[in-house]
């Protein structure tokens, strides 16, 4: 009795067509698919960055905390502007220029250089700026605009007692030089 | 050569759909992580705008009652005392409301006796402070006053500070005090 002999049995057989042509397609669809999930990752990502871009600037960018700022500095700035003392008056327009800028710094500087001073020296003068009120009419583009209530009180030879002014300013605050400065200041 | 062990290679690995190294588990990880993410983050996008929108939407509201205040007080037809009282005291509430209704005769009176003409208005107004319920609104006014004593008419300035409150959905002023 011979051994018994084990046969070969064959797995089933795929046409050896078939397979390459299988092959051939995942070869070109597997680089496609994978630029595709490439692409809608990409887009996500971009999409949620974008979201969360806007979300963060309109927080944190909101305007109520730029105008806030804007408010806080002016005070003293309108303050510096509409306070001189003839007996330190260039030290006194020294600090106030400094928080001046662009068009309305140079009119500033006009001013005292063509009158101001003078008169000031002249007639000893000494005025003092107490603003009383001041809050955030709106933003635009460049900066602030505020609304300021002012008292200033005026003393100078010829007056028998302090003269008293009460006006409402507007100014426009931009920030420059890493500070807010006047960039101008009108009566309303 | 079969093609079967080709095959069996190729079902191990088919999960390799994108870069080297990542499976098809990891990238459906990924793509949710992601869209979560976008979710939540346009949430927040929107929950931000809504809120910033809300808040111009009522400066707006605010600043145009606030005006409004001004206007009707400085704006005064000759022999439209009533009138002039009439629109101030639509914008009341409180005790402003009460304060007016305590001075009307008074000054109706006062504008038709002496012949009042105002004319003027609010030049600019700025919100001071805001909640939900109240505000604080700085404003500037301009006008000219002429009566019998003053026919040609007197030009003043004006410094407000108008307390607003909401009623109802409306903005309404509750002290208005002039800024000496």
């Amino acid at each position: 009795m011979s051994a018994p002999v084990e046969e070969d049995v064959d797995p089933p057989r795929v046409p050896l067509g078939l397979a390459l042509r299988v092959l051939a397609e995942r070869a070109v669809a597997r680089p496609r698919r994978r630029r595709t999930r490439i692409v809608v990752l990409a887009v996500l990502t971009a999409l949620a960055a974008a979201c969360l871009v806007a979300a963060a600037l309109t927080w944190f960018g909101d305007d109520r905390a730029r105008q806030d700022a804007a408010v806080a500095a002016a005070g003293p700035l309108i303050t510096d502007v509409l306070s001189y003392d003839q007996a330190r008056f260039d030290a006194d327009v020294a600090r106030a220029t400094e928080g001046t800028t662009g068009a309305f710094r140079e009119e500033f500087t006009a001013l005292v250089r063509d009158g101001l001073r003078e008169a000031a020296l002249r007639q000893h003068a000494v005025a003092r700026a107490d603003v009383r009120e001041v809050a955030a009419v709106g933003s635009r583009d460049d900066g602030v605009d505020v609304l300021a209530f002012v008292n200033q009180t005026i003393q100078r030879d010829g007056l028998a007692s302090p003269r008293i002014d009460t006006v409402a300013v507007e100014a426009h605050l931009v920030e420059d030089r890493g500070a807010w400065r006047l960039s101008s200041l009108r009566q309303r | 050569m079969t093609g079967s062990a080709v095959l069996d290679t190729e079902t191990q690995t088919a999960g390799e759909g994108g870069p080297r190294g990542l499976t098809e588990q990891t990238w459906r990880r990924g793509v949710l992580a992601l869209g979560a993410l976008l979710v939540a983050s346009a949430v927040l996008a929107g929950t931000a705008a809504v809120a910033a929108s809300r808040s111009d939407g009522r400066d707006v509201a605010v600043l145009a009652t606030a005006r409004g205040a001004l206007d009707a007080m400085l704006q005064i037809a000759p022999g439209d005392g009533q009138g002039a009282y009439d629109r101030m005291f639509a914008l009341s509430t409180g005790s402003w409301q009460q304060q007016l209704a305590g001075q009307r005769e008074q000054f109706v009176g006062a504008v038709s006796g002496a012949e009042v003409i105002s004319r003027g208005g609010a030049t600019t107004a700025a919100v001071a402070q805001i909640d939900d319920e109240r505000a604080r609104v700085l404003v500037a006014a301009r006008g000219t006053v002429a009566n019998t004593a003053v026919p040609a008419g007197e030009p003043r300035q004006y410094r407000a500070a108008v307390t607003l409150t909401r009623v109802d959905g409306r903005w309404l002023v509750s002290a208005l005090d002039f800024i000496p």
